[in-house]
């Protein structure tokens, strides 16, 4: 069985015969149950209207196509010419129209949502956009809520998507460049990037990989970002970052870099990123800059306890007790005594329940969600306590540290996985296990790079450019003078 | 291969020396201030000793194994294994003792071979990355260092007896003397900058100075840091600056020399991920079809595994107590940038004659 793509009929023209073009579309979508063709006679020349059920809007194609043509139709030159020129020249049916030649071309936009006016005697389809599939209203983001930023977020529909940051960039300079991409699924890809900020050679080789992708299909950001990011195997960390706040991305923009805008996907991808990206919020630009230093300092020192935290717990009560005060030292001797596991055995469990509570909290309906926290709430932290299993400040620790996990949701999916190899060096290695292990850490955010650029810079390499703004937000007069923090 | 900046040249040479002097003291040392002292006077008689190598940096940017495999085959091969065995023997030294010193002084519950094993297959994992990514990660061992410095010192503030600074030796110069061939014979890091300094994007005379500049000052800091604070029992005890991060106590930790093992090894890694890049360098140049993890796997883990018997058998203190030799250093760092230096008047010669 040949593989299911638009080979076939990609480059075949529309035969000027309708009859004859009406069965080749019939015979390459298999006479599909949602395609609906209508025939319809203007005056002396037969036409058929083609559309997709469910992707075109019915009532759009009665005002916008029917009422026009059927108008038409009371005319005294009703030929195939003249209603050629009426439906591409001498009508405003819609403001997206196109002349399609070839049954791919015609297939890609009728599976988009466009109708498609073919006139008997006129080897050309006229298509026109009026989409009307069901979709999602814009709404709140989803995991990078702030308090004082906008409260809108990317959905699914690729120009809705767009929509919203040419809203917020009114600069002829701001150019949209679509793709498709995936053999299948020909999925709308669009490349957003300020003429004169972006770098060409950054863009150049975007487009390159994106259209160099061999994939049949492509549902999500995550079918993209291994084909751009050339990290992608060599490090936990990402280069290429993932937002689904139209804010955040344009100022990314402004910035510089790039945006990778995916139908069917609410967010986009953005690139160039740094490591110090993780931790910048919108919020940050409406705060004053001493609470947004003290914000962002948080976040490091969260992202260090989310890592490093329940391993160092376990390295220092089983290898360095000596380090603990007294006092302390007493109170851990006698919760640690008392339970039947080595500190490290504890953690790595407890560690795990929690991620199995986190996943089911995602995936189950909101209506159980409640009580999956209960049950967990209960059954971790007051059973397990009370019945000896594990012991108190372990349950700190754990709670500390689910706690400062969540501060960085774009970090969430390389901090869990890091905090149970720390954990595992800890107790196996005590703080020489830690060390080997924050060394190959901080190698392995340091390998990553995208394009030339360093994902630890401006830090590393240590660039004047932009450092204030890693660890504090500079402030508006000198971010004036310096839009980005990509060297 | 991608340049890296001067900073982070300086980070990875400074890594390479202060995990020398954190690790131990050189012996018989009779005073710290001599030492300090010595250090200091080391240091700026390195400034002359780096002259030709910053020279050869600055015109041969490719390294002097390059170079002089560009300027004659027999001379850079043998040029390129002095390098090569130069650094694999440094590898042997700090592989060892990493594991000899964890073990000797930290209840970890790790067999020697094993914690052996570990830093090497870390180092290895560092090595066989670009250099300029080595000098990123050397940059945070620095701040973990000068941040472990800092610590030290306030700590041990109360302690601290400017009273403890003082010469009270027979033969000061010939005590100060000894101290600058210690101090000099340690300099492994001169070596390093001889073989890296021309992939530095600054110029090399300006990292070399500010190289030297911050050694003088964190190693003659450190040396009379644990003297005010120890006195004479710093100079007697095997490790001063572990025994004064054990003393040194704080608000919230009880002592210090947990945060002082974080920073050891880190620095220790760094150190012997660097020596082993440079070796599989060296080895590369000797042996270009060799796949650079296989290379990386070979420099590494054989200067490992020679380590093993000596540290199976406790008898790694030979090695460590054992003087360094003060020729070696010269050589690598000194006479062979001279060497180089000197060649392309003959070669232009040559070419004009022919």
């Amino acid at each position: 069985m040949s593989a299911p793509y638009f080979d076939e009929c990609s480059t075949l023209n529309i035969p000027s015969d309708l009859k004859h073009a009406i069965n080749l579309l019939e015979q390459f979508t298999g006479e599909t149950a949602d395609l609906n063709i209508i025939n319809i006679n203007i005056g002396l020349t037969c036409c058929a209207v083609i559309s997709v059920e469910g992707m075109a809007s019915s009532q759009l194609m009665a005002e916008l196509i029917f009422q026009p043509l059927t108008d038409f139709a009371k005319k005294d030159n009703t030929s195939a010419d003249s209603v050629w020129k009426f439906l591409t020249e001498e009508s405003l049916m819609t403001s997206d129209r196109q002349i399609v030649t070839e049954y791919g071309k015609l297939l890609e936009l009728l599976f988009s949502g466009f109708a498609a006016v073919i006139t008997d005697g006129i080897g050309k389809a006229c298509v026109l956009g009026i989409q009307g599939f069901e979709k999602r209203a814009v709404s709140l983001p989803e995991s990078e809520q702030t308090v004082g930023g906008a409260h809108d977020s990317f959905n699914e529909a690729l120009r809705v998507n767009m929509s919203l940051v040419r809203r917020r960039l009114k600069t002829p300079s701001l150019r949209f460049q679509l793709l498709q991409v995936g053999k299948l699924s020909r999925t709308d890809v669009c490349l957003a990037y300020i003429e004169g900020r972006a770098d060409p050679q950054i863009l150049d080789t975007t487009k390159q990989k994106l259209m160099s992708i061999e994939l049949d299909t492509i549902f999500s950001s995550g079918y993209i970002i291994p084909f751009v990011d050339d990290s992608y195997d060599r490090s936990i960390f990402s280069a290429a970052m993932t937002t689904e706040r139209p804010d955040n991305a344009c100022a990314a923009l402004n910035e510089g870099r790039i945006l990778i805008m995916i139908d069917g996907t609410p967010g986009c991808v953005v690139l160039p990123t740094l490591f110090s990206d993780n931790f910048r919020t919108m919020d940050d630009y409406c705060e004053k800059t001493f609470y947004t230093a003290f914000s962002r300092i948080i976040k490091y020192f969260s992202f260090i306890l989310a890592i490093g935290l329940p391993g160092l717990y376990a390295a220092l009560v089983m290898f360095h007790p000596e380090v603990f005060p007294l006092k302390l030292l007493l109170n851990l001797a006698a919760a640690e005594e008392a339970t039947p596991y080595p500190p490290v055995v504890e953690m790595t469990v407890l560690i795990l329940l929690f991620e199995i509570m986190r996943e089911a909290g995602v995936r189950l309906p909101k209506a159980v969600g409640g009580a999956v926290s209960i049950v967990g709430g209960l059954i971790i932290g007051d059973a397990a306590v009370k019945s000896g299993m594990i012991s108190q400040p372990l349950l700190i620790v754990v709670g500390i540290t689910a706690t400062a996990s969540f501060v960085l949701p774009s970090l969430y999916p390389a901090i869990s996985v890091l905090r149970i190899v720390f954990i595992l060096a800890g107790g196996l290695g005590g703080l020489y296990g830690i060390a080997i292990a924050a060394v190959i850490l901080a190698a392995d955010i340091n390998a990553v790079d995208q394009y030339g650029i360093s994902y630890t810079s401006p830090l590393s390499p240590l660039r004047e450019h932009g450092l204030r703004d890693v660890f504090a937000r500079s402030s508006f007069g000198e971010l004036a003078k310096r839009r980005t923090s990509l060297p | 291969m991608r340049k890296f900046t001067g900073f982070s040249l300086v980070c990875i040479l400074l890594c390479a020396r202060i995990f020398a002097t954190l690790t131990f003291f050189p012996n018989h040392m009779e005073s710290g201030l001599a030492y300090g002292i010595g250090a200091v006077v080391s240091t700026i008689l390195q400034c002359i000793l780096l002259v030709p190598a910053a020279r050869l940096a600055q015109l041969c940017p490719e390294g002097p194994c390059k170079a002089a495999m560009d300027k004659h085959r027999t001379l850079g091969t043998a040029i390129t294994v002095c390098f090569m065995l130069y650094f694999m023997y440094e590898a042997f030294v700090d592989a060892g003792s990493m594991a000899y010193f964890t073990d000797y002084f930290f209840s970890v519950n790790m067999h020697r071979a094993l914690t052996a094993l570990c830093c090497t297959l870390a180092a290895v994992y560092l090595a066989r990355l670009d250099t300029a990514v080595i000098g990123r990660t050397a940059q945070i061992a620095f701040f973990g260092m000068v941040g472990l410095i800092l610590m030290m010192t306030l700590c041990s503030a109360a302690s601290m007896d400017i009273m403890r600074l003082d010469l009270a030796v027979e033969r000061p110069f010939e005590v100060i003397g000894r101290a600058v061939i210690s101090e000099t014979e340690r300099c492994e890091c001169l070596v390093l900058f001889t073989f890296l300094a021309g992939r530095s994007q600054s110029s090399p005379q300006k990292s070399a100075r500010y190289f030297l500049i911050a050694k003088g000052t964190l190693v003659g800091g450190l040396f009379i840091l644990v003297t005010a604070a120890l006195g004479a029992f710093g100079m007697r005890t095997k490790l001063p600056v572990f025994a004064l991060a054990s003393f040194s106590k704080n608000l919230i930790t009880e002592r210090s020399d947990a945060v002082f093992l974080l920073v050891w090894v880190f620095m220790g890694i760094v150190k012997l991920g660097v020596l082993i890049h440079c070796a599989t360098e060296c080895l590369r140049l000797l042996f270009p079809s060799l796949d650079k993890m296989k290379s990386s796997l070979f420099c590494g883990v054989l200067p490992a595994f020679c380590a093993l018997p000596l540290l199976l058998s406790y008898k790694w203190e030979r090695v460590i107590c054992s003087e360094h030799s003060l020729v070696s250093v010269v050589g690598m760092s000194v006479i062979i940038p001279l060497i180089l230096l000197s060649r392309p008047a003959a070669a232009s010669h040559s070419k004009a004659a022919a």
